[in-house]
């Protein structure tokens, strides 16, 4: 068996021999889901309502008049979004109270929401200064937890990805076990690449349980093509995160210290990176760097993948883009800052 | 030069290195031949470690050069050199025969694994996880493996240290048997040990070389009022001219 091989096995046996390393890498991730779920069952609690203007297919002036009328109620927040599927995946996960779209006779409005805004959508309605008909869709029960799920994907990525490869590799080092390896004939990149390979292995592991366990109990709008998207998605923000993670590693010694740097990177990120609210919520600087992060991409893919039932590359060509550059970014610095010893 | 014949093995030349202010070697010149098994003694903070990191090639020298095997190790001959740590990886969850692959591996020694227990006598622990082994296993799976791929040289760092009497003799066997075929360079502590295995000796105190040649040489340069029948360990206190006191050594023209 080659080096790479037997480096593959020796890493993933260590995850598995270890209780407390597979509790919380396959095991946690469904557990926050069951308990987010739960607590959130019944919709977003941090906002105003948000009616969803779609506003794709060209300026309309009914909508433009009440998206105007609008602006002038407290109690709702107005967006607009750029297209109807996704406009009607935030209805669906309850992201969104009410979706404002222009009637095909270009005068009124359709007014759509679920069934539980029934009288909300009535009142809203009746405010607008155009003609708006109502419609009441029946969403699924556990709208909201669609909308966390790729949330709670990229968070368990990314502590899996910066923790699973940071971690050990300070203790590898702390140990002697790397300064071990440099006095051997090892390839650098061979060493990185079985490490990557290993928890990569393990991730995907876990990208499954979790997609099992929402799409069985929570039941998860999912597709063959938009679980493959997932699986691709979810392979470049472990890849991302991994090299961060090396990298990490290789700027701080000491395996403790580590772990403490990567919480605090960790909290930030979780809040940034629009897992559990929209970043229009944050302040405009706060949303501007969140905009940038790899999980906030990341999010928004598996998103658009899963709730708004995009699956052609073209539309995902960019966000696809920006993780893989996120992803060679921290690979190269990590092969560069990579050393075998202090 | 013919098969058999001693030959230059490790050579160094003005070996300097400093960390800051620190000089940890300074001017470390000597000449090892091989085959056979050089002992490098001192006492703590003498530099022997460090002189074992940049002869490995794990860390590059303030000043001066070495060569391995007679030439500029340009680049770094792995595939001739094995390495056993003062301190060796203790990985957890790994086992004795795991560990053996993993080396077995890199170098792409079939049979290795099966190899390197027997040498180290531990088949019968082949599943025990490496930090479960006791100190005198553990230390004939570390020297087992840095040999698996039957390398010219191999540098020892201490590896009888803090072990019992009975498996400081077997690893002793160990040594002696590996230093009929290759050059081990050794240090250690160990004065009786160094008189038992060393046919060449380097005595290295401060950073500095007090002396190196073969064992004989070294013994019979002590004078006869300084002998005590005591071999390695007479050359040791005539050539490095220490004493110690409160576990520290002390230069004799130094001590107060």
């Amino acid at each position: 068996m080659s080096a790479f091989l037997v480096l593959v096995r020796m890493r993933l046996l260590d995850t598995l021999r270890n209780r407390s390393s597979v509790g919380f890498t396959l095991v946690f991730p469904v557990v926050l889901l069951a308990v987010l779920g739960l607590v959130f069952m019944n919709g977003h609690p941090f906002e105003r309502r948000y009616v969803a203007v779609v506003s794709a297919g060209g300026e309309s002036a009914a909508i433009e008049r009440c998206v105007a009328e609008l602006g002038a109620f407290e109690e709702v927040r107005v967006g607009r979004e750029q297209t109807e599927a996704e406009a009607l995946g935030k209805l669906r996960a309850r992201m969104a109270s009410a979706v404002l779209s222009a009637a095909p006779d270009g005068g009124s409005v359709v007014l759509r929401v679920g069934t539980r805004d029934r009288i909300f959508g009535g009142g809203l309605a009746a405010a607008l200064p155009v003609p708006a008909r109502l419609d009441v869709a029946q969403g699924p029960a556990w709208g909201y937890v669609h909308y966390l799920f790729p949330g709670i994907l990229a968070f368990s990525v990314l502590a899996s990805g910066l923790f699973g490869m940071g971690y050990p590799m300070a203790l590898f080092r702390q140990n002697f076990f790397l300064k071990k390896l440099a006095t051997t004939p090892l390839p650098k990149g061979i060493f990185i690449a079985a490490n990557v390979a290993a928890r990569s292995s393990i991730v995907l592991v876990q990208v499954v349980l979790l997609v099992g366990a929402a799409r069985l109990f929570f039941d998860l709008p999912l597709s063959f093509v938009s679980f493959g998207w997932l699986l691709v998605i979810s392979m470049l923000g472990v890849i991302t995160f991994l090299g961060a993670g090396f990298a990490l590693a290789a700027a701080i010694d000491n395996a403790e210290l580590l772990v403490d740097v990567i919480s605090a990177i960790n909290m930030p990120i979780v809040f940034l990176s629009e897992m559990f609210f929209p970043l229009e919520s944050l302040p405009r600087v706060l949303s501007t760097v969140g905009a940038w992060l790899p999980t906030t991409e990341m999010v928004r893919l598996s998103r658009a993948v899963l709730l708004y039932g995009v699956t052609d590359v073209a539309s995902l060509a960019g966000g696809l883009g920006m993780m893989a550059l996120w992803a060679v970014a921290t690979f190269t610095i990590s092969l560069m800052t990579f050393k075998w010893h202090a | 030069m013919t098969e058999g014949q001693p030959r230059e093995i490790v050579a160094a030349v003005g070996l300097t290195k400093r960390f800051g202010d620190t000089v940890a070697l300074d001017d470390v010149s000597f000449v090892v031949e091989g085959p056979g098994l050089c002992a490098v003694l001192g006492p703590n903070g003498a530099g022997k470690t460090t002189l074992l990191d940049l002869l490995e090639g794990l860390a590059e020298p303030t000043r001066g050069a070495y060569r391995l095997f007679g030439k500029e190790p340009r680049p770094y001959p792995r595939r001739r050199v094995g390495v056993v740590m003062q301190k060796e990886a203790q990985i957890e969850r790994v086992t004795a025969r795991e560990y053996a692959e993993l080396f077995s591996a890199i170098y792409g020694v079939r049979g290795g694994p099966l190899r390197i227990l027997a040498r180290a006598r531990l088949e019968h622990r082949a599943e025990t996880a490496v930090t479960r082994l006791s100190g005198g296993e553990a230390a004939r799976l570390f020297i087992a493996t840095a040999v698996v791929h039957d390398p010219t040289l191999v540098f020892l760092d201490e590896p009888t240290a803090h072990l019992d009497p009975e498996n400081k003799r077997i690893v002793g066997e160990m040594l002696r048997e590996l230093a009929a075929e290759r050059t081990l360079f050794m240090t250690t502590h160990d004065l009786r040990e160094a008189d038992a295995l060393a046919d060449r000796l380097l005595f290295l105190v401060g950073g500095r070389v007090r002396a190196s040649g073969t064992k004989d040489e070294l013994v019979q340069a002590v004078p006869a009022a300084e002998r005590r029948g005591l071999g390695v360990e007479d050359a040791f206190f005539h050539f490095c001219a220490i004493e110690i006191r409160e576990g520290q050594a002390i230069g004799r023209g130094e001590a107060t």
